[in-house]
């Protein structure tokens, strides 16, 4: 599904990634794993098509197409999704009006009639109930006055009722309490299905207790530098990412 | 320019001698002094504190007709779910226009000029004695052309469920001195949708003045609006008695040249008023919107939020005055204007202006420009939205602000389509 070859990416002259290399395919989830400023969340963004970075080198095609060309709204309408690490407030905008308006307008681009506005209503309630959101918080303006968990909840009903294929997520469990993590990842894992794909950037393998990942791979200096199953993200739970950075450093 | 010069070039002539008075001797004389003293003042320049940013020179440079039959609207704005509608044109109360009939026997809608006639003592009361047109020189000229207009009264007590609905034109070059008189009687419940337009070419000066009886709870809904050839020009003020609510929403669409001064004067205690605008300008319009509230007795609350969204090479001025007056002490007054910019070449300046001689009081205000917000827009397009499509959604939020405080379900309805639909092609010098 997403084939990322040699991506090199930064902001003005300062490069962050370094030459990434993936394959994810339909059905599977992947984890990003990596300390602080190792380029997890530019790599996210690059991908959802954050104009701040520029593409400097490499290729991302989502099933052969050149995702990198795409504006971000194109990308969403090709079924790219990225949960935010810091959801942005949207005052004056209720969830429902932005999330139907999102819908449409993705539905548009793909030349699908817009949704009914009942059974809209409706999917959006038993949506917003998995991850144990209220009435008022689907008529609240998007994320304003919401709480960091709500945040991070919010961002993850957006995921189910615009049902994207690919999910990118960039640090949702950060600033969740036990809780609000299950909740999190009950949603993720409902949506779990062989068309559809994840690549979640974490910092802690707290998550992956509750989303378990097909792969791992670890994120350091703007380059993968080591990849492999559910085992690799225990590992570095246990002995951190000291060994991998000296290995980078070195290099 | 002087005020002979003004008058003899641009069919200003106050026509004195052609003033009746309506048999009236009060209005006669408030007449006089009203050309007396904008023969003294004449029109504003930039060298008037209160004009610094507001050029009259494009009303100046115009020969608008005066007076006459009043001319045929090219359109009027309808309304459903309104208890009358009072159409003035081009300064006269047109009855072939306007619906009084459901109205009930203790709300009345007179033709200022057969108020007179009929000697209303409350409206020889209040009739040039609200709004402080000395200190206006468009409110004075306005005064002296004083012809007709409306007043509005409802009774002491009586309370009025569906808005009263008044609409002021001024149609193609013209220009209208038009007028009018609200008189909500103590403990009155009244909502009115005061709609004003200017055609091209055309100026409509208009005063409103309303008297709000204690314990009255008023509701002032005004839509200005105005051709890119044309002016409008205003000056509102409410007197408020004691224990009264009331709440005023001024939406500026548009215009060549809007000149908008709105404010309330609480004169009793535990006085609720809010105070509130929105603005929008384009192409190379300008819109100045001058307020005041002014506190001169203990224990009112007064909220102002004014914003304004400011596209192509449009301008903006926001002047916001609060009199805090000794003794009105426990006043708690609010004040906030935001600006959006939507265009590189759109300018706006905004002044909040405080006067406070009490020392038992809270009075904040905040003042904001700026443009939309890039990661906002980036976070509706990463949900699928074109960049038009945030941009539009994110700049009528902004504007929704206001117009949700319009309490008529479908007036509010009509505005937020229309402006959520003008916003679909905002942000290009274009627009």
């Amino acid at each position: 599904m997403l084939t990322v070859t040699n991506l090199h990416a930064g902001v003005e002259d300062k490069p962050i990634l370094r030459g990434i290399d993936l394959q994810v395919n339909a059905g599977e989830v992947h984890a990003i794993m990596g300390p602080n400023g190792s380029g997890k969340s530019t790599f996210a963004q690059v991908l959802a098509g954050k104009e701040d970075f520029e593409v400097t080198d490499g290729s991302v095609t989502l099933d052969g197409e050149d995702l990198l060309d795409l504006e971000p709204d194109e990308r969403a309408a090709k079924g790219v999704f990225l949960a935010f690490q810091y959801p942005v407030q949207i005052p004056g905008v209720s969830n429902a009006y932005f999330l139907r308006s999102a819908l449409n307008a993705i539905r548009k681009a793909r030349g699908e009639a817009e949704v009914d506005p009942m059974h809209f209503l409706k999917a959006l309630r038993e949506k917003a109930a998995v991850v144990g959101m209220d009435d008022a918080m689907i008529q609240r303006a998007v994320n304003e006055g919401f709480s960091g968990g709500e945040k991070k909840r919010n961002e993850v009903f957006q995921m189910m009722v615009l049902e994207p294929r690919l999910c990118i997520m960039d640090e949702t469990d950060s600033g969740l309490d036990i809780d609000a993590l299950k909740i999190v990842a009950n949603g993720v894992n409902a949506m779990r299905n062989p068309e559809r794909a994840f690549v979640i950037v974490t910092h802690y393998q707290r998550l992956l207790n509750y989303i378990v990942p097909d792969y791992v791979h670890v994120m350091v200096g703007g380059r993968l530098v080591a990849s492999g199953g559910r085992e690799l993200a225990l590992e570095l739970e246990e002995k951190g990412y000291a060994g991998f950075e000296k290995e980078e450093a070195s290099v | 320019m002087s005020a002979t010069a003004v008058h003899e070039a641009h069919g200003f002539d106050p026509m004195l001698d052609a003033a009746p008075g309506w048999g009236n001797a009060d209005l006669k004389a408030l007449r006089k002094a009203a050309a007396e003293r904008f023969a003294e003042v004449g029109l504003p320049t930039l060298k008037d504190e209160e004009w610094k940013y507001t050029s009259i020179k494009p009303i100046a440079a115009r020969a608008y007709r005066l007076g006459g039959d009043p001319g045929t609207p090219q359109a009027l704005p309808e309304l459903p779910g309104v208890a009358a509608r009072v159409v003035v044109v081009d300064g006269v109360f047109v009855p072939e226009l306007s619906s009084l009939d459901a109205l009930p026997a203790d709300v009345a809608v007179l033709p200022l000029r057969e108020a007179c006639e009929h000697n209303w003592a409350d409206v020889a009361a209040h009739l040039g004695r609200i709004a402080d047109w000395e200190a206006h020189p468009f409110a004075a000229l306005n005064t002296a052309h004083l012809n007709d207009g409306v007043a509005l009264r409802i009774g002491g007590g009586v309370s009025l469920d569906l808005p009263v609905h008044v609409v002021f034109v001024s149609t193609k070059g013209r220009v209208a001195h038009s007028r009018l008189l609200l008189i909500a009687g103590e403990e009155s419940n009244l909502s009115v949708i005061a709609h004003a337009y200017a055609e091209e070419d055309a100026l409509l000066n208009l005063v409103e003045e309303a008297w709000v009886g204690a314990h009255a709870r008023t509701n002032l809904s005004r839509i200005q609006d105005a051709a890119d050839s044309g002016a409008l020009i205003s000056l509102f003020t409410g007197r408020v008695h004691a224990e009264a609510e009331c709440e005023t929403v001024t939406l500026t669409l548009g215009g060549g040249l809007v000149r908008n001064d709105s404010g309330l004067v609480l004169a009793g205690e535990n006085i609720h008023a809010t105070l509130d605008g929105l603005y929008l300008g384009a192409r190379k319009q300008h819109v100045d919107h001058h307020t005041f509230l002014d506190h001169t007795m203990p224990n009112c609350n007064s909220f102002e939020t004014y914003k304004g969204i400011l596209d192509g090479e449009a301008t903006g001025v926001f002047n916001g005055k609060i009199f805090v007056r000794p003794g009105a002490q426990k006043t708690d007054s609010k004040q906030s204007n935001m600006n959006l910019l939507l265009s590189r070449d759109a300018t706006v300046n905004s002044k909040p202006q405080l006067e406070i001689f009490a020392d038992d009081v809270r009075c904040t205000h905040g003042a904001t420009i700026g443009q939309l917000d890039p990661s906002q827009i980036f976070y509706l397009r990463t949900r699928g939205i074109p960049i038009e499509k945030a941009r539009q959604i994110l700049t009528f939020a902004f504007a929704n602000d206001i117009i949700s405080k319009l309490p008529h379900e479908p007036l509010r309805e009509r505005l937020e389509e229309q402006i959520f639909e003008r916003f679909a092609s905002s942000g290009t010098n274009e627009s």
